[in-house]
């Protein structure tokens, strides 16, 4: 009952908003003036100009999705070519970027702004602690050429939010989302006010999703209904020109969320984020600018299996409290065409949380309950002190990068658990220290007027994670087994070379291709401890591994993508993308009647969770000058044939669907979107979506949805 | 051109080095074979028939079994030199089921080095190093479970079935056998415990000396004989005891004392 008034509320409250936005925009607001908003509001940004960068990076506008079906960052991430991501459930979508997943991808917000996950079977990666409704832009730069945002392996993607802007004269505005979809009776709303004039402005917003459980092309219901609530609120003052300070807070909730495919489901989780930035341009005839950030960011998570069928026997319970506390000093000096980029950042992390287990058992006639409580971390610390400088350069018509990083990285833990068998130091030095070099070169040559060309080599250094040091058996890899972390884990060392030529055209669009070549250094796998030393805690795990380094492992693949000139009414947009991984040795263990009964070594093995090749084409149609444009968008990926027989990873099928949809805006205050996702009712999975736990069967993506958005502004 | 040389010499004596090294690093594979345990459960020299009200124990009882589960652990073969090979590289303690074919053959990840053998032990239930609560969360060993308040862990072992009572009642009994209590006085709370008894066991192998050879694959039959757990030295009543003795330490300890001979060697295959 509780529960139906918040929601009763929580819709009151955006109805009253939606009406507060409609009479605002018919009543006040001249063409003029809304012109001028416009012209105004345009805040400085970042302008990267795609074609200047020496590396591959997208940048992703909210324009582009704000009315399609997005539940989360993760899943729309996965339409971005060579981006894949892991279905655990109906939401919160771990991305994978060109193979690379989990710490190797760095995803952070507004540019420095880390959240540390408290969920060990990673039900709530970075992405989903911030609501897409709320997010800017986003950035997704592959490769380890980007040094200034701290440690990067194999990617980044930088999530900016809607930060508070100046306006030359008082003003304010609000906007209105509300969207639905079928199949899994999903709605979400969406509210935001901002405001101010040029010395004080602000922004706050908030909104509610609630989904219910989807069912998939094959007919089959999947429990994956999620409920979340989310916030966030922001303040800035401009105390001199040029001298600009912004305070922000934001509160996300997730609550009953289901994950079909691990063994618990989340209860709750709580993330508060708070951050301060200060930026001053133009300090002198050198320094063009400097820039401080703090932030805070915590975590409160917990889950259970107390709607599974398994609780009958074994209840499990799991809180986890993680809290990341950082900043970073960056300063940008130019003279004449030199342009140097310095900076300092530090990162600390904290996180501890518990399992507890209870079993009931009945005796002959007699009930008993047994409990064990384990920690999963106890006080686990993680400190990252980083220095970098990047230089840019026109040299002989070549526009030339160089960056170098240094960090020094420790990290401890309070644990008392011990495991040393047979000799041999499976988990007990707890502390340790690295001290890691990264750095980039890149170059970009203009070869005709059309045509350029890029090149870039890097080596990115990573520290292993809090979680892949001190874990304590979870399943939180792609195989059931439970995991136990290794304090001694040596930090993983990608090199990696990028190439990639654009062709682009006023009258004939723009092509461009790239391929990789990354070689990995001190991969972390997960290694197989034998039953005899350690046994796992969690049901349906079939064994413990321990986070180890192996020797290396390499990654290659391409991008390519074809845009048509952006001045024609109709547009086209073809991608095409596909990652290959290979152990060069690989250990798989033999399995005869459910018991391992020996081991042999695999030579080029495949890495596990690599996504197959994939395509897509787009196309659409501006009709009444822009203001009605329907959309059309197939998709093929191939089946994923080349899969690890060390980690005993099934095969795919390849699929094909498609999706539908038509964009009017009748005017600047509103707009109204419609479509279908899954056009076929295509029963289909992506290569990386989990198994349905306690089965072989994987997690089907939902089946045919219909949606519509509509949205109001003023 | 000197550096050439120099720089040549450097490589050759490199790869002498590194070439050293690995030979130094990779011992020479030592013989050794693979040995399998097939376990059978019989009665009176008879496969076990599951649900039928056909045997009759030393005491007189009939009875009837429905399930036959136990683990064995830490099987060691004496080597005649005298070392000792324990079976741990992979899994220290195995779980029989009657019910559960895949259960009953064991191939060992270890391999066993070759020579001349004089006998094998191991241990009937879980020592009590190793009897931890909660380290079996799947079933079906967590089926095994042992009540924290009665000394945790899991059951050594668990024949289920019914006998046919002074009454003539068809009733059931849990021959169970795990961490034993004391209690205080004659009373069965579990408040008035005040200490716990280890009832695993270590079992010799009557004629199990063999010789292994270099890649030999040898199939030892085991077979555990089930009347013998309800005579010799004792004669097991149900009626004196009852279906239950998880709770009852005099009865546990003669159910330990009896297994001493339960299990035996019938044959072993070579190949």
């Amino acid at each position: 009952m509780k529960k139906l008034l918040i929601e009763g509320r929580s819709r009151l409250l955006f109805r009253l908003v939606i009406c507060c936005v409609i009479f605002r925009a018919t009543g006040n607001l001249t063409a003029q003036e809304a012109l001028n908003q416009d012209t105004i509001k345009l805040k400085e940004v970042e302008v990267y100009g795609e074609t200047e960068k020496f590396f591959p990076v997208k940048i992703i506008h909210l324009k582009t999705y704000e009315s399609d079906a997005v539940r989360d960052i993760g899943d729309f991430l996965r339409q971005e070519p060579n981006v894949s991501g892991i279905r655990k459930g109906g939401v919160a979508i771990d991305p994978v970027v060109r193979g690379f997943k989990y710490s190797q991808v760095t995803v952070l917000l507004n540019s420095g702004v880390k959240i540390e996950g408290g969920c060990p079977n990673r039900m709530d990666p970075v992405a989903a602690h911030v609501e897409s409704e709320n997010i800017q832009k986003i950035e997704i730069i592959k490769g380890p050429y980007v040094l200034k945002y701290g440690p990067v392996l194999g990617a980044l993607i930088n999530l900016e939010t809607e930060l508070p802007h100046p306006y030359a004269k008082p003003e304010i505005h609000g906007e209105a989302l509300y969207g639905f979809e079928s199949n899994w009776n999903g709605q979400r709303e969406h509210v935001t006010l901002s405001g101010g004039n040029n010395k004080v402005f602000f922004n706050a917003s908030g909104g509610y999703k609630g989904y219910g459980s989807y069912s998939a092309g094959n007919e089959e219901q999947y429990k994956t209904s999620f409920r979340k609530m989310y916030g966030a609120a922001g303040l800035g003052f401009m105390v001199k020109n040029n001298h600009k300070i912004i305070l922000t807070y934001a509160y996300d909730q997730g609550k009953d969320v289901m994950y079909p495919s691990l063994p618990m489901d989340e209860r709750l989780d709580q993330t508060h984020i708070g951050s301060f930035k200060y930026t001053g341009q133009h300090m002198s005839k050198i320094w063009q600018s400097v820039e401080f950030q703090g932030y805070f960011s915590s975590v409160h998570h917990v889950m259970d299996n107390l709607n599974r069928p398994a609780s009958k026997t074994m209840q499990a319970v799991t809180t986890v409290d993680a809290r990341d506390a950082g900043g970073k000093l960056n300063g940008i000096l130019q003279s004449g065409a030199h342009k140097i980029q310095l900076g300092l950042d530090f990162e600390h992390i904290y996180k501890d949380g518990n399992k507890k287990m209870t079993m009931k058992m009945v005796m002959e006639g007699d009930s008993f309950t047994s409990v064990k409580c384990a920690n999963v971390w106890l006080d686990a610390l993680y400190n990252n002190l980083g220095a970098y400088a990047e230089y840019q350069i026109p040299l002989k018509g070549i526009d030339l990068t160089a960056a170098i990083r240094l960090d020094y990285n420790q990290a401890n833990s309070s644990d008392t658990f011990q495991l040393v068998n047979n000799g041999i130091a499976y988990f007990d030095d707890l502390g340790s220290n690295y001290f890691n070099i990264s750095f980039s070169l890149g170059i970009k040559k203009q070869l005709t007027s059309y045509l350029s060309l890029s090149a870039a080599f890097g080596r990115g250094t990573r520290s292993p994670s809090i979680l892949e040091r001190y874990i304590k058996l979870m399943p939180v890899q792609y195989d059931s087994y439970d995991y136990l972390g290794n304090p001694q884990l040596l930090p993983e060392k990608n090199h990696q070379a990028d190439a990639s030529f654009e062709f682009s055209h006023p009258s004939l669009g723009a092509l461009t291709v790239g391929g990789f070549f990354s070689l990995i250094t001190d991969y972390i796998i997960g290694k197989v401890i034998p039953p005899a030393v350690i046994k796992p805690s969690t049901l349906g795990a079939p064994g413990v591994k321990q986070f180890s380094n192996t020797d290396l492992v390499y990654l290659t693949g391409f991008e390519a993508t074809y845009q048509s000139p952006s001045d024609r009414k109709w547009g086209l947009l073809i991608n095409a993308a596909a990652t290959y991984g290979t152990e060069p040795e690989a250990v798989k263990y033999i399995i005869s009647g459910g018991q391992v009964v020996g081991e042999e070594t695999v030579k080029n093995d495949p890495l596990p969770e690599i996504p197959p090749l994939e395509g897509s084409v787009q196309f659409f149609y501006k009709f009444f000058q822009n203001k009605l444009i329907p959309r059309l968008k197939v998709r093929l990926v191939s089946g994923q044939n080349r899969v690890s027989q060390s980690y005993g990873e099934p095969k795919t099928p390849g699929f094909i669907t498609a999706a539908a949809s038509i964009n009017y805006s009748p005017c600047k205050f509103a707009s109204l979107a419609a479509g279908i996702d899954n056009i076929f009712d295509t029963p289909y999975y992506e290569h990386l979506n989990r198994r349905i736990i306690g089965s072989t069967e994987r997690l089907y993506e939902p089946g045919r949805v219909f949606y519509f958005t509509v949205i109001l502004k003023i | 051109m000197r550096f050439w040389i120099r720089l040549s010499c450097l490589v050759v004596l490199s790869c002498y080095l590194s070439a050293c090294k690995k030979g130094n690093n990779t011992p020479p594979p030592t013989p050794s074979g693979t040995i399998i345990f097939s376990l059978e459960h019989q009665v009176k020299g008879q496969p076990l028939t599951e649900d039928e009200l056909i045997y009759t124990n030393a005491a007189g009882n009939d009875y009837l079994i429905t399930e036959v589960k136990y683990f064995i652990s830490d099987i060691a073969f004496y080597h005649n030199d005298g070392t000792i090979k324990v079976i741990r590289e992979w899994e220290d303690i195995f779980y029989v089921d009657e019910d559960i074919p895949e259960t009953k053959t064991i191939q060992f990840f270890d391999k066993i080095p070759a020579g001349i053998y004089d006998s094998i032990n191991f241990i009937f239930g879980i020592t009590e190093e190793k009897n931890e609560s909660f380290m079996y969360v799947n079933p079906p060993e967590v089926n095994m479970f042992w009540p924290e308040v009665l000394g945790g862990g899991y059951h050594y072992m668990m024949i289920n079935g019914k006998w046919k009572d002074e009454a003539g009642f068809i009733t059931p009994f849990d021959f169970h056998l795990g961490i034993g209590q004391l209690y205080k006085g004659n009373d069965y709370h579990v408040d008035s415990i005040y200490a716990f008894v280890q009832n695993y066991f270590k079992v010799s192998l009557p004629g199990s000396s063999f010789i292994m050879e270099e890649n030999d694959t040898l199939t030892f039959r085991l077979t555990m004989k089930i009347e013998n757990w309800f005579e010799n030295p004792h004669i097991f009543d149900f009626n004196q005891w009852g279906g239950a003795i998880m709770q009852n330490q005099q009865a546990m300890h003669i159910v330990k004392e009896n297994g001493w001979d339960v299990f035996s060697i019938t044959h072993i295959i070579r190949k």
